[in-house]
């Protein structure tokens, strides 16, 4: 039996503009969580390491990103795990500069347009990895120059491209397809795919297709919730691949869902609320409903929810406007009470889209007016 | 604890403060200073003042004032004053009255601006001062406070009702003001653009304007990373084209080349059945001449069998020729033989005697002569002629002895020279048939024959030539034979050789049937060359052009950006973009509610106003004088007095009637005032001036009422009226009775309660 890992979309140096003030240290700890793949490696004894596309997110990474890969590569390679790597869309082999042109850390890495085959010796036997590097300028149809070798061990087919249901499938000339019919066709016992950020495992194929998409390394933006990772994939020649999900290290974003801010004496009941659900060491994304008592500030949550969790995102869905104690505000006669009671005339006037703006003004207006 | 803007410390150069400090206490009760006329009470409210707000230098009234308030003691006139502002931070404003310059410094962050200080200047700095000011105390214009807030002593009773106090009001409303300024600042951190929608955007782009530049950047790196791709998709199919192109040849040229091969065969075949052929036509040629030849040779030797001794020799003609001279020699010989033979013998020739005796008879002849005629004369003539005679006698005998003795050598030589020619005769008639009948007369019948033989003999001459040469061309063909016989052999051989060889090669050309070739190409080697030559050069051109495609393909059709990469990057821009504008909106919404709720708000401010005013008339009054009324404008503003509506003015009001509704006016104001979120402090400089100690104690009652929402400032003489109202004075000034030199140091002069 040989036992691989199986990574994709990694996307090293990604902008994670999605998280804020926090994109800096998200980009630090993808890249850090990377670093520790040797260890996983080891951890899971692991006999080769399959890495199917966007390591990097740019094809010119900076230096210290593409220093730190090599190492990480060099590490797996000295500990007699080859890697073999496909290069993605991202850090597409056919743009002028990408990271590909020089050997990085004894990888083995697939830069033709057409199936080449790479066969190892490994502790679990005969391992025979066919790849490509997509480029449409040079082969159109490269799923049609795969041959399988007449050689005993375990072949698998490395590739980073879309399969029908992947965003990508309809996106960019510079996306390999990948008809399921042709991916079916592949005579080998894995498909090792990337591309996907979504975690596919071989059951959701069609049936007989071996294929797998790990899904992406850590979320790189905040549609990417819950679990992210790698595969440990076990393999037998003619068998049916049986895949396992692994979590990377970098915190992975929980969608916490609707808190109910109704009834919360402040902003840190409504903390309290939330962290009820979110565990620690995730990444909350979280919708605010309810009718809040005071003035809930989204932005102070989504602050607070940083400072607790290194990250947070806050949907508001309140309905502030409509609480009791602006009732009573409401009453009196202050810019503040003339504030409430024509912000409610032009919520109730407003479309639907603009009563947000306009309740969210409303919070702001009366915390500008320091009314608390 | 009060709010709003409270003075804390001063320090003074000024008028009569010199060196003087102050520390005004904190708490929510009015901050009194007290003390005799002259003591400098005026001044040094004055100082606290016109240290914030300085001296319109352009002002009569306040240079004469500034130059009044000159330290006594010469030194510049300036002052220090710490204040709480209206942010709640400390603020120390230091001012050089001499030059107008001031000095704002947090005394928290250590912030510190300094520039002109001078109320009326138009400058820049003096704007920013009074923007600063404004921020800081609430107001930037000391009339609009000492209309107000700020009761200057004797100026109660000018206290009027005006418009102004609404405006001032409006200026007033700093917790509206820092909202709006608040909410504005936010947007205007969000966007250049104006939050009300009118007038111009900032120049310098904001979140959301640098959001779309980056978007626009965006979009332009992934349409240029598009294009790439546009760009590459015609070179692409350039590309493929050309390397379909190439492949298209690739199997042509390999189609030409596999039929090359079978057609050269076939040509080699066909050469070599064609030399074949050439070499059995040679060989049967050189045969047939060869087989011509020895008939032809066999022909001329039947015909010229001549039996040996019949055989002239060759040089018959020079023998004949050589034959007719001896023939016509020996006729010669044979004549002057026999002409020699004919002629005289010996004995025929003359006696010697003769001569003598023809000689004797003749000199007898002359002696009987000279004897006759008697003469010797005659004598000797006869002798002489006797000699004479005698001796051509002698010589004619002699002349015939020679001949005979020439005669007989001659004929000697003539009969051995008959004789060597008869030898060479028959020497020259050795071989020839027939010699001996060879003559003269047969002379021309045998050179006919001999013509005729010589003839024949050419034949067989020229035929063996030509049998020799026939031979010697065959044995170039066909080499090996020495004889007519082995060559002809041999030609039988090799032609019987040749004619298989070439039945073998009809085979394999047979074989070599069906060649595939293109539809324009002949079948035979040279087209096929020629076809492989044109498309070899087009393939090479292909190549070429292929090259200089996947070179244009990798300059120009390759991307330097991913596009999938940057539409992601585009997405996240988007979503950003559209966060900072919805944020953009809220704000300028926020705004938007702030403004048109405090627009309502203040058209309802002229009640408010009358109605504080009411209320501190109801207060400080008990009811005798008010409410206010002002249906109109304020200026028209009247009381109710004893159930009438009368003017604001004495009479009819009396003039304590008009001082408390005078101060009932200020400090409706100042209730008014403190809707806002800055509230200056108050300064009331004696207020209970014409104040029965009832009314005293009603106002003090209203100043504590302010006190704790505003530092409030009473600077009085009445102290008896303070002791009645069981007030002591934090700051008690003593009456200047000297211009002494100020102390050393700035500690204050009075002690701070």
């Amino acid at each position: 039996m040989l036992r691989i890992l199986h990574l994709a979309d990694v996307h090293i140096g990604a902008s994670m503009s999605a998280f804020g003030d926090v994109a800096e240290a998200r980009r630090r700890s993808v890249l850090d969580a990377f670093r520790q793949l040797p260890e996983l490696a080891s951890r899971v004894d692991a006999h080769a390491v399959l890495v199917a596309g966007d390591v990097f997110d740019r094809p010119e990474p900076d230096p210290e990103s593409r220093a730190a890969v090599a190492e990480t590569f060099a590490r797996m390679v000295e500990d007699g795990r080859p890697v073999f790597v496909v290069p993605g869309n991202h850090d597409s082999s056919t743009l002028l500069r990408h990271p590909w042109a020089e050997p990085l850390g004894g990888a083995r890495v697939f830069l033709g347009p057409t199936f080449e085959r790479q066969s190892v010796e490994t502790a679990g036997g005969p391992l025979h990895v066919y790849g490509l590097a997509y480029d449409l300028g040079r082969e159109d149809a490269p799923l049609s120059t795969y041959a399988r070798a007449d050689l005993p061990g375990v072949h698998v087919v490395l590739l980073h491209g879309s399969v029908d249901f992947s965003p990508h499938w309809k996106i960019g000339r510079n996306a390999l397809r990948l008809p399921i019919e042709a991916l079916a066709a592949l005579d080998c016992d894995y498909v090792a795919l990337g591309d996907y950020h979504g975690f596919r495992p071989p059951e959701r194929f069609r049936e007989g297709v071996p294929a797998c998409y790990p899904g992406s390394f850590a979320a790189v933006d905040v549609s990417e919730t819950g679990p992210r990772g790698y595969v440990v994939a076990e393999l037998e020649p003619g068998g049916a691949p049986r895949v396992l999900h692994h979590p990377s290290a970098v915190p992975h974003l929980v969608d916490v869902g609707d808190v109910d801010v109704g009834g919360a004496a402040d902003q840190e009941e409504v903390m309290r609320r939330i962290a009820e659900r979110a565990a620690p060491g995730t990444l909350p994304l979280v919708r605010l409903t309810g009718v809040p008592d005071f003035p809930l500030d989204p932005d102070v949550i989504a602050h607070r929810l940083v400072e607790r969790f290194g990250y947070g995102r806050v949907i508001d869905g309140s309905t502030y406007y409509a609480n009791a104690r602006l009732d009573r505000i409401a009453e009196e006669d202050t810019v503040a009470a003339h504030v409430v009671r024509l912000a409610r005339q032009r919520i109730e006037a407003a479309a639907d889209d603009d009563k947000a703006v306009v309740e969210r003004a409303l919070r702001i207006a009366l915390h500008s007016l320091e009314v608390t | 604890m009060s709010s709003g803007v409270r003075f804390l410390k001063a320090n003074f150069e000024y008028g009569c403060h010199v060196g003087e400090g102050f520390e005004l206490p904190g708490g929510e009760s009015p901050i009194v200073i007290a003390g005799p006329n002259g003591s400098g009470k005026t001044t040094l409210i004055e100082a606290l003042v016109r240290t914030l707000f300085g001296f319109d230098r352009r002002s009569m009234g306040d240079r004469d004032r500034l130059a009044a308030r000159a330290p006594w003691v010469g030194r510049r006139c300036r002052a220090s004053v710490e204040v709480r502002g209206a942010d709640g931070g400390r603020w120390r404003v230091r001012r050089d009255f001499d030059d107008g310059s001031v000095e704002v410094e947090s005394l928290d962050s250590g912030e510190r601006w300094s520039g002109d200080g001078n109320p009326a200047a138009g400058n820049q700095e003096a704007q920013e001062y009074r923007r600063r000011l404004a921020a800081l105390f609430g107001l930037a214009d000391i009339e609009l406070y000492e209309s107000t807030a700020c009761i200057s002593q004797g100026q109660l009773l000018d206290t009027r009702l005006r418009e102004e106090l609404l405006q001032v009001e409006s200026g007033g409303y700093g917790n509206v003001e820092d909202a709006l300024a608040r909410v504005a600042k936010a947007h205007d951190a969000l966007t250049a653009r104006p939050i009300d929608g009118e007038g111009r955007s900032k120049p310098k782009p904001r979140k959301l304007e640098t959001a779309d530049i980056e978007i626009e950047r965006l979009v332009s790196r992934i349409k240029a990373a598009d294009a790439v791709l546009n760009w590459r998709a015609p070179l692409e199919q350039e590309l493929h084209a050309l390397q379909a192109r190439e492949r298209e040849l690739d199997a042509a040229v390999l189609r030409l080349e596999t039929a090359l091969g079978p057609l050269n065969g076939r040509r080699a075949l066909e050469a070599r059945i064609e030399a074949q052929r050439e070499r059995q036509a040679a060989i049967e040629k050189a045969r047939h001449r060869l087989e011509r030849a020895v008939r032809q040779l066999r022909a001329i030797e039947d015909a010229v069998a001549i039996p040996v001794e019949e055989r002239y020799p060759p040089d018959f003609l020079e023998r004949l020729g050589r034959l007719e001279w001896i023939w016509n020699r020996q006729t010669e010989l044979r004549v002057a033989r026999d002409t020699l033979e004919a002629e005289p013998r010996l004995a025929d020739v003359p006696r010697p005697w003769l001569a003598l005796a023809v000689a004797a008879a003749i000199a007898g002849i002359g002696g009987i002569g000279a004897a006759l005629f008697g003469s010797a004369a005659v004598a000797f003539g006869g002798v002489a002629l006797a000699l004479v005679a005698g001796t051509a006698l002698m010589l004619h005998r002699a002349g015939r002895l020679r001949r005979r003795d020439e005669t007989l050598r001659r004929k000697r030589v003539v009969y051995e020279e008959l004789d060597r020619v008869a030898e060479e005769l028959e020497k020259e008639l050795v071989g020839i048939p027939r010699g001996r009948t060879l003559s003269i007369a047969t002379l021309d019948e045998r050179r006919r024959a001999f013509e005729a033989q010589r003839q024949a003999v050419e034949k067989l001459g020229a035929a063996r030539a030509v049998l020799e040469e026939e031979l010697t061309d065959a044995s170039r063909t066909l080499p090996g034979g020495s004889s007519a016989e082995e060559v002809l052999s041999l030609c039988a051989e090799a032609s019987e050789q040749i004619r298989t060889d070439i039945a073998r090669a009809q085979i394999e050309m047979r074989e070599l049937a069906g060649i595939d070739l293109p539809p324009d190409v002949d079948p035979t080697p040279e087209s096929v060359e020629a076809a492989l030559a044109a498309r070899r050069a087009e393939r090479r051109r292909l190549a070429e052009e292929a090259r200089v495609a996947e070179t244009r393909l990798l300059q120009e059709g390759t991307g330097q950006e991913s596009a999938v990469a940057l539409r992601d990057e585009l997405l996240a821009a988007e979503e950003a973009r559209v966060a900072i504008d919805r944020e953009a909106r809220v704000h300028e919404a926020a705004h938007a509610l702030i403004r048109d709720a405090y627009a309502e708000f203040r058209e309802h401010d002229q009640d408010r106003l009358v109605a504080a005013v009411s209320r501190a008339m109801e207060r400080l009054t008990g009811g005798a004088v008010g409410p206010l009324e002002a249906p109109g404008s304020l200026a028209e503003a009247a009381v109710r007095l004893h159930g009438r509506r009368v003017e604001l003015r004495s009479p009819p009001l009396s003039y304590g009637e008009l001082h408390a509704a005078l101060v009932a006016v200020r400090l409706g104001a100042s209730d008014f005032h403190a809707r806002s979120g800055v509230r200056p402090p108050m300064i009331v400089d004696e207020p209970f001036a014409y104040l029965d100690i009832d009314r005293a104690r009603e106002l003090w009652s209203l100043l504590c009422a302010a006190a704790r929402e505003r530092q409030v400032i009473v600077v009085t003489q009445e102290t008896l009226t303070l002791d009645a109202l069981g007030v002591t004075p934090d700051i008690r000034l003593e009456r200047r009775v000297t211009r002494a030199a100020p102390p050393a140091d700035t500690s204050p002069s009075v002690p701070v309660p």
